[in-house]
């Protein structure tokens, strides 16, 4: 097999920023993950927190950050112990996922459950809810995936593994178990699959990425705790896009690695977040914040990407970097590495 | 295990820590009581809390946006810590170096306070008062950011001597006059904090402390007697050395470890309620060069502080915290831990948000109608809910006790199981015919649980469980 | 002092949140209101309108009845001077009425003392909610604060009734102050039987009220409930709270639509309680101010607004004389403080003449000043 001359340098070029803290309406609450869905549309998961319920929803937006609408919701807590955890209802929202009919997936690693919705909000069912370690239970789910036959891939973060089910939730198969062995686990994060089927999970708390073929089988891991090139510091999220390449949401190292389709590093991201246009009619609302801008100190740490938590690519080379602490998405386009052609 | 030795073990984890289950008591009373004295003084030999695990299902946490979530941070940390005296100085330090939410630029700011206190709050308390003086949130809290070499704003200065380091006067004297919280103020010009991003649209960042040399009053100052072109840190060493200085950290420390003293502003002409104590931890204070561990060391391995049990009224954040402990509540991060939090404020202790820079009002204070409803109904709702696990801990353990167990027996069962709380004879009475009343206590049944869970609601609704 | 037969009441409702005072009481006839209002504005033909420059969110109708009925005095341009935006702050600003340094007594805690100086009836003032307000914050005053009044009471967590009766004997007798036990034990077992007792006659209250008025289901409204209930059992409360949830009215996006929902539903809790004590013979007993910490920004954010300053208050009441108060602030450019409407009317003048026209008392301590009042008594 002829192996093609390796991509040593990706360049992300930066595009914008999508974002800012709201409680409803245009902008993000906590936003913990996002999904590409049709028509250039982005479904992103607000987590917020218990004392904020109703900033905990999917709020739906263009890439070009015109709002959609906002559904799922918060559950306000009515007592010490008392939830009303109505169908379509989200505690600790953590991933989204989205198949090929349009249909959204949200997993909660409080209610152990997979909720589904249109691609409109329309809820529609849900799977599990009773924690557990038999096949086909769940234990805090958190990653989920869609592979080319929509069967949703989900990663079952406390057991450990990863769980293949069908549309509508019936148990396929597994991987993993707990330890620090070759497609062993420990409480993994994230997921994505590749277009040949390949699937690549965010081992959390072993600082690395695994892959895996469809069937399961252990394929490459990389990645070690640390902060240098290659090193991980609880890696939440990976993602893989067309030609191969690896995005890897390096969660408390605060940045965005990149590596070839062998696992190699190839560059770094650290944000270069600016103001995005929800952002500039809130400054524009507040205008003192304009000059208060100008006379902070550090305002360059703006740029910086904090805690990243979700990392998408999309059929277009963009990349989308989720940071809850800041509310916002940041976007990169990957400048393509082959020769296009001349205009005509 | 003598249960003399457990009871005192009890004493010492309730006011070093946030009190410990019976096991623990009894692992803790068999490694010894100076043993366990020197753990908790030197909490870095004991394991931190996974930070990862708490962020990755409270991200929240990781930005400290908004009071709640930083009430709950800590709640939680107290809660679960292996290191139970540094989340305990922490609250210390709180309770006197007092910064608001409601005038505070970035929650964020607050938890850094915090950590100063962890790290510094054991060490040297010149150096304290050093970080306290730098603290942005401190600096923009009292208004220094606001003071300038041609128009000073005197609110840390007057603040630093009256609250956080000498007070009013002691033994019927002053301990400044007006013109000393005018030369502090001259002294702190220049020191200031970075101006802050703001809010809109991502979020805020914390802030620097500054010194801007081209704002400071350069200018002699005439300071509790002493004379020179002083600067802040002179002024910190100037007042670490004073014997009032050495009296206010006494005072407060046996007010926060010991037994409720009289509130703070009557301090100048009320005498120490122990000064023989006082003024052991006085001497302590200069012989090891202001060292706040040496004075801790001495108070817990003193008499004073062992005959001290039940002597001091349960603070709200005590309260709910060694609740939780006890029970085995809360052990990991779930929702129903903002609720839970929230007792805290409605039993009267807004958390790092206290009423006014003079912090709250112990001892007595704490109850009043409404807030003796919130404290009872809270902690008999937990012990009688026997399905925590440290609930069932106490109804296994007086179960193995025999087929059956008296009334006299299941009161005190449940008292020394709670930690060696001691009733009123009268109020002993009472439960133990209440328990009669109810008939003979068959162990090994499920109505034996429920008597144990309505046992402990009734004991800790009395008034003595307000005391610690 | 008023002419009432029975002990004045005031009735405090707190919008937390800061409610938008331009979406509340709407300047449709300002052109300046619709230049700054782009995305978040009420239809100039939607208003309820009082004058033709000024008039009630479309969805305030059950207040604009009580309105026209003479009963409602609308406050405009309320607030203090160098406002924060903060909403502990400006929130203790309202609370303790000192807008200068950081106080720790609460206006209505002082008033309370200044009523009930022995304590003698431990329901003098009753909050609704859970903890206390720091305007009923006072050293030595006591405030029940009652959470749900239908559950409310000591030792609830016993599910048993029988035992729970039990236990509460037991708890009223180890609660008795018994002499030689100290200053602090004695003080505490009376603290517990004052719980007990105001716990116990507020358990009556609900069994004695029959209405044909019927309360929505929001939180507001079944508090207002709660303190209608209460009121018409007769246990001499004088000092009522409650408060919306906890920073419902912070409507910076989606304002529209939530601001709307808060009105219709806080206008019917409001027009509900009016009519109930209305039926019971009681609506001149009762004097109900509604406030909020801050208005919001002139200039909508595109979905909502943010913090701003200078609001509008209300207060309801048979007693009161209704109509506009104060001048509704400037949207001239040159006339808002950095973006925001500039009060025209202090809050205390506002609580001086409730406070001394409604309820008898001197209010220059109890808001550390003298203001200018107001006629709406």
């Amino acid at each position: 097999m002829v192996t093609a001359q390796r991509i040593s340098h990706v360049q992300l070029q930066y595009s914008h920023t999508i974002g800012r803290g709201e409680q409803f309406g245009p902008g993000f609450t906590y936003p913990i993950h996002m999904a590409r869905g049709e028509d250039d549309l982005m479904y992103v998961l607000c987590r917020s927190s218990e004392y904020r319920p109703e900033g905990t929803r999917i709020t739906v937006c263009t890439v070009d950050e015109e709002y959609v609408n906002a559904f799922a919701r918060g559950v306000p807590q009515q007592g010490p112990h008392e939830y009303n955890f109505e169908d379509g209802s989200l505690v600790w929202p953590v991933n989204v996922a989205i198949s090929s009919n349009g249909t959204v997936y949200v997993s909660d690693e409080w209610l152990h459950r997979i909720s589904m919705f249109t691609r409109d909000g329309e809820y529609i069912g849900k799977w599990q809810e009773s924690v557990g370690s038999a096949e086909g239970q769940l234990d805090r789910p958190s990653g989920l995936a869609i592979d080319a036959d929509d069967n949703v891939w989900v990663v079952d973060g406390n057991n450990h593994r990863i769980q293949k089910f069908t549309p509508d939730g019936q148990f396929l198969s597994k991987i993993g178990s707990y330890g620090t062995g070759d497609g062993e686990f420990d409480t993994p994060w994230g997921i994505d699959i590749d277009n040949q089927g390949n699937i690549f999970i965010a081992d959390w708390r072993n600082d690395r990425i695994q892959k895996f073929s469809a069937d399961g089988r252990f394929l490459m891991k990389f990645g070690s705790s640390g902060s240098g090139d290659g090193e991980f510091n609880r890696p939440a999220d990976v993602a893989v896009d067309r030609d191969g390449i690896i995005y890897v949401a390096d969660w408390l190292n605060d940045r965005l690695q990149i590596f070839d389709p062998d696992g190699n590093f190839c560059g770094e991201k650290t944000g270069d977040a600016t103001v995005s246009k929800w952002g500039k009619d809130k400054l524009d609302a507040n205008p003192e914040m304009w000059g208060e801008r100008e006379r902070a100190p550090g305002l360059e740490r703006e740029k910086d990407f904090w805690a990243p938590t979700g990392v998408a690519v999309d059929d277009m080379n963009r990349v989308f970097v989720c940071e809850g602490p800041r509310n916002r998405i940041q976007v990169y386009r990957k400048q393509s590495p082959m020769f296009m052609g001349p205009r005509l | 295990m003598a249960e003399q030795d457990i009871a005192l073990m009890a004493h010492l984890m309730r006011r070093a820590g946030f009190g410990a289950s019976y096991e623990e008591l009894e692992a803790r009373a068999a490694q010894g009581y100076e043993a366990t004295v020197e753990e908790l003084l030197n909490p870095e030999t004991q394991p931190a809390l996974q930070d990862d695990i708490l962020m990755r299902y409270q991200p929240q946490w990781v930005s400290k946006a908004g009071l709640e979530g930083q009430q709950e941070e800590w709640t939680y940390r107290m809660i679960n810590t292996k290191r139970p005296l540094e989340e305990k100085i922490a609250l210390f330090w709180h309770h006197i170096f007092c910064t608001g939410h409601a005038k505070c630029e970035y929650p964020k700011q607050q938890n850094i306070e915090l950590d100063m206190f962890r790290t510094l709050g054991f060490g040297n308390f010149e150096e304290l008062l050093m970080g306290l003086s730098m603290d942005p949130a401190m600096v923009f809290y009292l208004d220094n950011c606001m003071s300038h070499k041609d128009a000073i704003n005197e609110n840390w200065g007057r603040e630093l001597l009256e609250l956080f380091s000498l007070g009013v006067g002691m033994d019927g004297n002053a301990n400044y006059s007006e013109d000393d919280v005018k030369e502090a103020a001259r002294a702190f010009t220049g020191w200031t904090v970075t101006n802050s991003v703001p809010r809109y649209p991502y979020g805020k960042y914390e802030a620097a402390f500054i010194y801007d040399p081209s704002d400071h009053d350069y200018t002699d100052k005439t300071f509790l007697g002493e004379t020179g072109n002083w600067n802040g840190e002179d002024i910190v060493k100037i007042v670490a050395r004073q014997p009032a200085a050495a009296r206010f950290v006494a005072r407060h420390m046996y007010n926060f470890f010991v037994a409720d003293e009289p509130q703070v502003p009557a301090w100048q002409n009320t005498p120490p309620r122990d000064p023989e104590a006082i003024k052991m931890l006085e001497d302590e204070y200069f012989r090891s060069n202001y060292d706040i561990r040496s004075m801790l060391r001495v108070l817990f391995n003193a008499d004073f502080f062992k005959n001290a049990r039940f002597e001091k009224v349960k603070s709200p954040t005590e309260t709910v915290v060694s609740t939780m402990r006890l029970v085995g509540d809360f052990d990991l991060p779930k929702p129903g831990l903002n609720a839970m939090t929230l007792t805290i404020r409605y039993m009267g202790q807004d958390l790092l948000n206290p009423p006014t820079v003079e912090g709250w009002h112990t001892g007595r204070e704490w109850i009043d109608s409404g807030t003796l409803v919130e404290r009872i109904n809270f902690t008999a709702d937990a012990v009688g809910d026997t399905s925590h696990r440290g609930v069932q801990a106490i109804i296994n353990r007086l179960g193995s006790e025999g087929d059956t167990i008296s009334s006299e027996r299941l009161v005190d069962g449940c008292l020394q199981l709670l930690g060696h709380y001691e009733l009123a004879e009268v109020t002993r009475n009472e439960l133990v015919a209440l328990a009669s009343s109810e008939g003979e206590l068959r162990t090994g049944t499920d109505e034996f649980g429920q008597r144990v869970g309505q046992m402990l609601q009734s004991i800790v609704a009395t008034t003595e469980y307000l005391f610690e | 002092m008023t002419s009432t037969k029975k002990d004045p009441v005031l009735v405090v409702l707190q919008l937390s949140g800061g409610n938008d005072a331009l979406n509340t009481i709407v300047p449709y006839g300002d052109p300046l209101y619709l230049d700054n209002r782009p995305n978040v504005r009420i239809p100039v033909d939607q208003v309820l309108p009082i004058t033709d420059r000024v008039g009630f969110n479309p969805a305030m109708a059950p207040v604009k009845r009580l309105y026209d009925e003479g009963k409602v005095a609308v406050i405009q341009g309320v607030g203090y001077p160098t406002p924060s935006r903060s909403h502990f702050r400006s929130m203790d600003i309202w609370h303790t009425c000192e807008p200068d340094k950081v106080g720790d007594e609460g206006w209505l805690g002082r008033a309370i003392r200044d009523i009930d100086p022995q304590k003698e009836n431990v329901l003098t003032a009753v909050n609704f909610g859970r903890g206390l307000p720091r305007s009923l914050v006072a050293p030595g005053v006591p405030v029940a604060s009652v959470g749900n009044l239908e559950t409310y009471g000591v030792l609830t967590g016993i599910e048993i009734e029988e035992q729970r009766t039990k236990a509460l004997d037991v708890f009223s007798r180890v609660y008795s102050p018994m002499l030689g036990q100290g200053p602090v034990l004695d003080y505490f077992a009376q603290t517990g039987l004052d719980a007990l007792e105001g716990a116990d006659i507020l358990s009556t209250a609900p069994a004695m009220y029959s209405s044909s008025v019927e309360y929505g289901n929001d939180t507001v409204a079944q508090y207002m409930r709660n303190i209608a209930q209460t009121h018409l059992a007769g246990f001499g409360t004088r000092v009522y709270y409650t408060t919306a949830p906890y920073n419902s009215f912070d409507t910076h996006a989606g304002e529209l639509a939530n601001h709307t929902r808060l009105w219709t539903e806080t206008s019917h809790a409001i027009a509900d309680f009016y009519d109930d004590l209305k039926e019971h013979n009681a609506g001149d007993e009762v004097v109900l101010l509604v406030f909020t910490e801050f208005g919001r920004r002139v200039h909508d954010n595109g979905s909502g607004t943010d913090h701003g300053s200078g609001g509008v208050a209300f207060i309801v009441g048979e007693n009161v004389n209704g109509g506009l108060y104060g001048e509704y602030p400037s949207l001239e450019e040159n006339k808002l403080l950095e973006g925001d409407l500039h009060f025209n009317n202090d809050f205390r003048g506002l609580y001086s003449t409730l406070l001394e026209k409604w309820m008898g008392l001197d209010a220059q301590p109890i808001v550390n000043g003298s203001f200018e009042q107001m006629d709406f008594i």
